[in-house]
């Protein structure tokens, strides 16, 4: 009877019947009303609270979890991989006039409307662009773009990257100037709609009515303009191989940049890690005619004087610099060289002794 | 005996009550120790995989030669060696200079 009783309470909670508030018909209606109003009896709905807190704790944990997970995975990584591989691409679109050997020594020298250059000798789509660029800007026209396309596998992922277009423009917003600016940007431009710039400087020199114009092979600086120049002035005073003919090639070069050596740039001291406590003003360019009569540069310490045996640290040569190196690395970093009969052959020929040049870039 | 209070109430539960309301207690702090170690678990992934990820990123952009590998770019038509840096989830390259 007992239970009896409780088996019909427990039925009308689970069952969720409305609550009868009969009134005192008989016990059983009494204790219904207890117990869905009170708090004895209650255990069941009790639990069940707590069972639906948590799930929702749980459910709101797990989501957090998975969501955070998610998000980091697809569309942070996509979007870090596609800047990377835009950014190698300009920098890649850059570095070729560095390292494709046709582009690295393309040298266009106008003699008035003449161009030494012919267009037919040069295989690359790019170097044949250029050339023709410059030629259009030598005549106050307006060059054309080139539009290339830049793919590359990824070893990790044995995928290819996403393919990208450089667009290639010599820009003569500033009269005499040949600088090439290469434009980087998806082909898809839906997906990703940016794009990343570089610049491609030029080197002009103009020397007895002639402009020759070479593209910066090594970063934004580099001692091109310096070689160039003093090539120049050594045909265009017509100098001897001889010590006589070096020293009036140093006496003109200090003439043209303001009466004393150009000294070396940042990036140039920390190739032969020079201390900060000497600088990278500390050092100078200073040319020679070598051995073979081509003209070399020297880094030599700013007070070298014309006409004198030098502490060379550095040599630039054939668009690469060179360093005095001692295999054991601290007895010797300079080389004395004299103002003539440079072998420059030695730059670039592998050496068996224990100082010798080493190639830098 | 009407009106009369009683010696012992019959106010409670029943055992059946008492033990579905400790099994269902018991089914909900399993189910929340459950998600608990599985989002811990979670984290913990996404946090190695972020870790890995940070140092592919870091080689990708300074172009570390600890974890370089060969590659070939092709710009306008001509190939060029290359030298990836970073992993399978982020890399990038730049010229061989050795090349």
């Amino acid at each position: 009877m007992r239970m009896g009783r409780a088996m019909r309470v427990s039925k009308m909670i689970f069952k969720s019947k409305p609550i009868d508030c009969q009134p005192a018909y008989g016990l059983d209606s009494v204790r219904t009303t207890v117990q869905t109003r009170g708090q004895s009896g209650a255990s069941i709905v009790i639990a069940l609270v707590f069972f639906l807190i948590c799930t929702v704790i749980a459910v709101v944990a797990l989501n957090a979890a998975s969501t955070a997970s998610q998000q980091r995975d697809t569309s942070y990584r996509e979007d870090e991989q596609s800047y990377q591989t835009l950014a190698s691409a300009v920098q890649a679109s850059k570095d070729i006039f560095s390292y494709d050997n046709e582009l690295s020594k393309l040298t266009v020298t106008f003699s008035g409307t003449t161009v030494s250059s012919d267009p037919s000798s040069l295989q690359g789509q790019v170097a044949r662009w250029v050339l023709a660029s410059a030629k259009t800007v030598h005549s106050g026209g307006t060059p054309a773009y080139l539009d290339v396309s830049v793919a590359a596998n990824d070893p990790y992922t044995s995928k290819p990257l996403v393919p990208v277009m450089a667009e290639y423009q010599m820009d003569q917003a500033a009269k005499g100037s040949y600088d090439i600016t290469v434009t980087v940007s998806y082909a898809d431009s839906a997906a990703y709609g940016y794009a990343l710039t570089a610049t491609i400087a030029s080197s002009v020199i103009s020397a007895g009515g002639d402009i020759s114009v070479s593209w910066s092979p090594i970063g934004d600086h580099d001692a091109t303009g310096y070689l160039l120049q003093a090539s120049a002035l050594q045909s265009q005073l017509a100098l001897p191989n001889t010590s006589a003919g070096t020293q009036a090639l140093q006496r003109a070069f200090m003439t043209y940049y303001g009466g004393s050596y150009p000294a070396l740039s940042e990036e140039e001291a920390e190739y032969h890690q020079i201390s900060s406590a000497q600088g990278a003003t500390a050092f100078v360019w200073k040319p020679v005619i070598a051995k073979d009569g081509s003209v070399v540069l020297l880094a030599c310490p700013r007070n070298t004087a014309v006409g004198s045996v030098s502490n060379v640290i550095m040599a630039y040569w054939g668009r690469h610099y060179y360093k005095w190196t001692s295999a054991s690395g601290t007895d010797r970093y300079y080389s004395q060289v004299a103002d003539h009969g440079f072998d420059a052959t030695t730059l670039s020929a592998p050496s068996w002794s224990w100082t010798y040049w080493d190639l830098v870039k | 005996m009407k009106g009369q209070a009683p010696v012992r109430t019959t106010a409670g539960e029943t055992i059946v009550e008492t033990l579905v309301a400790i099994v269902i207690c018991a089914f909900a702090v399993v189910v929340l120790t459950t998600s608990t170690v599985v989002a811990a678990r979670l984290n913990a992934a996404a946090q190695a995989r972020d870790a890995s990820f940070d140092k592919q990123r870091l080689a990708a952009e300074t172009g570390s030669a600890a974890s370089a590998s060969d590659g070939t770019v092709t710009i306008a038509g001509k190939d060029y060696s290359v030298l990836f840096s970073g992993g399978d989830a982020v890399s990038s390259y730049e010229l061989d200079s050795g090349a």
